[in-house]
């Protein structure tokens, strides 16, 4: 069986299918749809209820926080967000078009329609710095990834033996050669 | 190096290096020795599986954690024979291989080891790299970031100098480093004008050494590593071969024309890029001074006098001569570049 109970007092809860009740109540609702019920305890304002099942083995308590509709979607709250930007734009075109025959009967909604698209176009660029702060992010990650270069890993090689052979070679010219070099680069810079 | 010089290097803990990064070979000259190193730039990747380590007690070899074999060095040709296997070569053409990315770390260890001991020392490195390309697209920004970036990694303080200026640095000291040079390496041949020390011009051609195998190999149908093995054992360009072997004959007679066409390319790139780049007044006669492995064929400097006489040259030339030693003269002229900047520092 599944029992809602409200502990609080003072409400005349109706919901469809039930007779309805005062409470401080506890009531069978088993044949009744649970959203139904906590759809219709939300409109009346009531917080603070539990939906006790003691069916063998399906034992549990669900209140309120269980039934909070999340926005964890942000993609979906975005379409919709266009959607609603799409059809407002609809609108506004139907209502422009309206206006040139009825201009005065509509002005009053024309103005709330006209504030309700501006406040979506102040979300809407509120949205696009967003998205360009983010942009920028992305670019910044990008340029550090210079000192990411993985470094050369000797970790697990080792040679073994000597692969060269040398050649004698007289080098008492060198540092001479050196520095007639560092003589003329310092002289031409 | 005087002994005076050298005692003084070593009582600052520094040490000068140059580093020839060439597609055969790789070599190392140091301040504080009087040999220098030198390394083929070849390995073969080998499983383990495929020999015993008891075999492999006479040659150089990377061992890698998961049972990878690298044979490095000129034994890599050998044991490239035995398994039917082709050499990986960390270079091609002059600059750090597409198709041997993942042997960098090899390459590492072959560098590491040539360059020996640093770790106690304040080492400072010239390495070497080639100009761009004036008849291919390939950058070479790439590679000269893998050798900044190995040697980075070996705790050596680093400057990249062009291949070509350093043969200057190396052998035309007399001239005040007033020359031509030219390397004739195997992917490329490189080529610097420089004027009392100044580089005035620098670029190279994709021609060199493995092109004239490459196309002697295409004209009489073989592989190129045959080619090569007939060159570096019987090439010479001036006198008689005397070889009865009639396929030999044929592959030095091919071999001759196309040293003779990489010359005569070389030569016509030269007074075109000269014509059309060099700004400044040469006013005395410069040398042109000949380096690489390519050189080596005994005849190589005479069949190169004969080819550049039938030009009209846009600079005085003063003799044309092959550097003291070919093989080291690169890395010769990195040693004084180095040292020559470790003294600027001071």
């Amino acid at each position: 069986m599944i029992t809602l109970k409200i502990n609080k007092t003072g409400h005349y809860i109706e919901i469809p299918g039930i007779s309805p009740f005062r409470t401080p109540a506890a009531v069978n609702i088993s044949h009744v749809s649970i959203p139904l019920v906590v759809s219709t305890l939300n409109k009346q304002g009531i917080t603070k209820f539990e939906i006790v099942s003691d069916t063998k083995g399906k034992e549990q308590v669900l209140t309120q926080k269980d039934f909070m509709v999340s926005n964890k979607n942000p993609k979906k709250q975005k379409d919709n967000f266009e959607n609603r930007f799409n059809k407002l734009e609809a609108l506004m075109n139907r209502l422009l078009q309206k206006q040139v025959s009825d201009t005065s009967s509509n002005k009053e909604q024309i103005t709330n329609r006209l504030n309700s698209i501006e406040k979506l176009i102040k979300q809407k660029d509120t949205e696009v710095i967003h998205v360009a702060k983010k942009k920028r992010k992305s670019v910044k990650v990008e340029e550090k990834q210079e000192t990411f270069i993985p470094d050369i890993d000797l970790e697990g090689l080792s040679l073994k033996g000597d692969s060269s052979k040398t050649v004698k070679q007289d080098k008492s010219d060198i540092d001479d050669s050196a520095d007639l070099l560092s003589r003329i680069m310092q002289s031409d810079s | 190096m005087n002994e005076e010089a050298k005692s003084e290097l070593k009582k600052d803990g520094v040490v000068c290096i140059g580093l020839d990064c060439g597609t055969m070979n790789l070599v190392c000259a140091r301040s504080d020795n009087d040999e220098v190193k030198i390394t083929r730039n070849v390995f073969l990747p080998l499983d383990s599986d495929d020999i015993q380590i008891s075999e492999l007690s006479e040659i150089s070899y990377v061992e890698g954690e998961d049972g990878e074999l690298f044979i490095i060095g000129s034994d890599a040709f050998k044991y490239a024979n035995i398994f039917g296997q082709k050499v990986s070569r960390p270079m091609e053409k002059g600059l750090i291989s597409p198709k041997e990315i993942s042997a960098i770390d090899v390459l590492t260890l072959m560098i590491k080891e040539l360059l020996g001991d640093v770790k106690t020392k304040e080492a400072y490195c010239s390495y070497s790299i080639p100009a761009e390309a004036i008849d291919e697209g390939r950058s070479i920004t790439y590679h000269e970031n893998v050798f900044a970036r190995i040697l980075k990694s070996l705790g050596v303080n680093y400057t990249s100098v062009n291949e070509a200026m350093a043969i200057v640095y190396s052998e035309c000291v007399a001239e005040k480093f007033s020359g031509i040079g030219i390397s004739f390496g195997a992917g490329m041949a490189n080529v610097a004008v420089a004027y009392k020390g100044i580089k005035a011009l620098t670029f190279s051609t994709a021609r060199a050494g493995d092109w004239i195998d490459n196309e002697a190999a295409a004209s009489l149908g073989m592989v190129a590593n045959r080619v090569t093995s007939i060159k570096e054992k019987y090439m010479q360009l001036s006198g008689e071969v005397e070889i009865k072997n009639k396929k030999t004959k044929r592959v030095l007679e091919a071999l001759y024309y196309y040293h003779k066409a990489l010359i005569d390319y070389t030569v016509r790139e030269i007074i075109k890029e000269f014509n059309e780049k060099v700004d400044i007044e040469v006013d005395e006669s410069i040398p042109i001074v000949i380096s690489g492995g390519t050189s080596m064929p005994k005849g190589f400097i005479e069949l190169f006098r004969d080819v550049i006489s039938g030009y009209d040259l846009p600079f005085e030339l003063s003799e044309i001569r092959q550097a003291k030693n070919p093989l080291t003269a690169v890395a010769n002229g990195l040693l004084v570049r180095t040292m020559s900047d470790v003294k600027g520092m001071k």
